[in-house]
């Protein structure tokens, strides 16, 4: 029985950090760590920073914040995370390191760590590293890759957490920049930062696409700088002071940019104003903007799946022998390969990723259509379908959408994972529970576990869905 | 004072997520778990906030 202590957080500090990051290097399951809450300096930072495993080590996200890091310490651990898959080997630093979501809210690191902030997303000591070519077999950001064993991921962070930091205006505007030549980074929170409209507009300007920008260029933009490509899908932009100069600015890019699924502009409070037509008119776009871009990603969804379908009966055509041997031994061979190649031992699935899209119940829906859409059958004219994994953490999906769902898993086969973390799917019936205020539903990794964060009791489509993807998974083993 | 080797049990037993928020563990507890962890391979997600 693990005793408790009543207090808040574990008292940790650089010794106890220390010891952890020795073992980060030699460690192979440790996915996600979290140490948010704690006394880490920048001493603890260093130590963490050079604990980090290469590229293919095991470690993913890494929780700092709520403790005493500063600048130094930020730049310790975002020089590990540089978006350099190829680092120049005449520079001696340390190769990328293997976290891809790194959170350091509520640490007083000041403007200067957008400096460091950019470095990561350049590279280390160069031009932007271009990851588009690397071995991710991506076919549509991410939302949707084959998963390959063996595959090593591109470098760098796809999430930057950096709320109420100190960065300022000026230094949101820094790293405005630097995302304009972003491939990879997807999600950032610059929340509580005192950005204003000046911060906005400059991270407005900075993410609109090339054609947009290109005008914009070559008439006054005289930084050299190239218009934007960015990958990023999730701006948080909350408490920052935005008022309705930041809220036109963020509708211009809107209605342009098609890489935003979400955007959090709350808790500015001048855009609360339903009085001011102008900022009801621009956060009317906004909102257009996202939900057009989310159908535009559930729409690339379906065409991932015929296109991974299409891969899987070409693949299995091409393993196919040419030749028959008419001698008895050639034949047993060939026979054998026949069966073989009739349903080969496909082990892809699809992922299909929208986590933290927002996509509400009412993108669910539309996705499940598209999954329905989908044969059914785990094979087809010999062929064995990739599976389909489905990832909506963190969606705003309530219990009414994951019934929804439900129903979808039951009627697809193919689906074998629905992750659905962090979906308000209990509100609706938390009245039914003693614990309270459940708001979140974890379904573990593995798909085996369906259950409230507190470990409620789990939801009617928790459970269905649950079963649904337990029955199809087995039915797939025995394909 | 409780013994460290309480908030090995999860290792023990081979879970894959270790969640030990607020349970002012401490240099010392934090220490133990880092000796724990280098020979451990089933933990995916520890939590010490």
């Amino acid at each position: 029985m693990i005793p408790i202590f009543h207090s808040r957080e574990n008292g940790i500090t650089d010794t106890g950090a220390a010891a952890l990051a020795r073992v980060l290097q030699s460690n192979t399951s440790l996915r996600y760590l979290d140490l948010q809450d704690n006394e880490l300096t920048d001493v603890g930072a260093v130590a963490m920073a050079q604990g980090l495993a290469g590229p293919e080590g095991a470690l993913k996200t890494l929780q700092l914040g709520y403790n005493d890091i500063s600048v130094e310490g930020a730049a310790a651990l975002l020089a590990r995370c540089h978006h350099s898959p190829n680092p120049n080997p005449e520079n001696d630093g340390p190769l990328p390191c293997s976290l891809t979501s790194l959170d350091l809210q509520f640490n007083e690191l000041g403007p200067g760590v957008a400096d460091v902030v950019v470095a990561a997303l350049r590279g280390r000591g160069g031009p932007l590293a271009d990851n588009s070519s690397s071995s991710s077999s991506s076919t549509t950001g991410s939302t949707t890759s084959s998963t390959t064993s063996n595959a090593v991921p591109p470098a760098g962070l796809t999430t930057l957490g950096l709320l109420q930091t100190g960065l300022g205006s000026s230094g949101a505007a820094v790293v405005a920049e630097a995302l304009r030549t972003n491939t990879v980074l997807r999600s950032l929170d610059l929340g509580s930062n005192e950005i204003g409209d000046e911060g906005a507009a400059a991270l407005a300007r900075a993410l609109q696409p090339q054609q947009e920008a290109g005008k914009l260029a070559s008439e006054a933009d005289d930084s050299g700088n190239n218009p934007s490509k960015s990958a990023l899908a999730h701006l948080f932009l909350f408490d920052n002071g935005i008022e309705e100069a930041g809220a036109a600015a963020l509708a211009s890019l809107l209605t342009h940019n098609e890489q935003l699924t979400f955007l959090d502009l709350e808790e500015n409070d001048a855009l609360d104003d339903d009085d001011n037509l102008e900022v009801a008119a621009s956060m009317a776009l906004i909102e257009a903007g996202l939900q057009r871009n989310r159908k535009a990603k559930i729409n690339q969804a379906a065409k991932a799946i015929a296109d991974a379908d299409a891969a899987a009966a070409q693949s299995a055509a091409s393993a196919a022998p040419e030749t028959v041997d008419s001698s008895a031994a050639a034949s047993a061979a060939t026979t054998a390969a026949r069966a073989s190649a009739a349903v080969p031992p496909c082990s892809n699935a699809i992922k299909l990723n929208f986590e933290g899209d927002g996509l509400g119940d009412e993108g669910a829906i539309l996705l499940l259509n598209v999954l329905l859409e989908a044969p059914k059958s785990s094979t087809t004219a010999g062929v064995l379908l990739p599976e389909l994994e489905v990832v909506l953490d963190d969606c705003g999906i309530t219990e009414a959408g994951a019934l929804r769902l439900a129903e979808c898993c039951e009627a697809q086969p193919r689906m074998t994972q629905l992750s659905l973390k962090f979906n308000p799917i209990f509100k609706q019936s938390a009245a039914n529970f003693d614990e309270g205020d459940e708001d979140e539903v974890g379904i573990e990794e593995s798909g085996d576990v369906a259950k409230g964060g507190n470990g409620a009791s789990t939801s009617p489509a928790a459970e269905r869905i649950e079963t649904a993807l337990a029955n199809n998974r087995e039915a797939r083993s025995r394909e | 004072m409780a013994s460290f080797a309480s908030y090995l049990v999860g290792f023990q037993e081979g879970a894959v997520v270790l969640d030990l928020e607020g349970e002012g563990i401490g240099d010392d507890g934090a220490v133990a778990i880092a000796e724990a962890l280098a020979t451990n391979t089933t933990l995916t997600r520890l939590g010490l906030r």
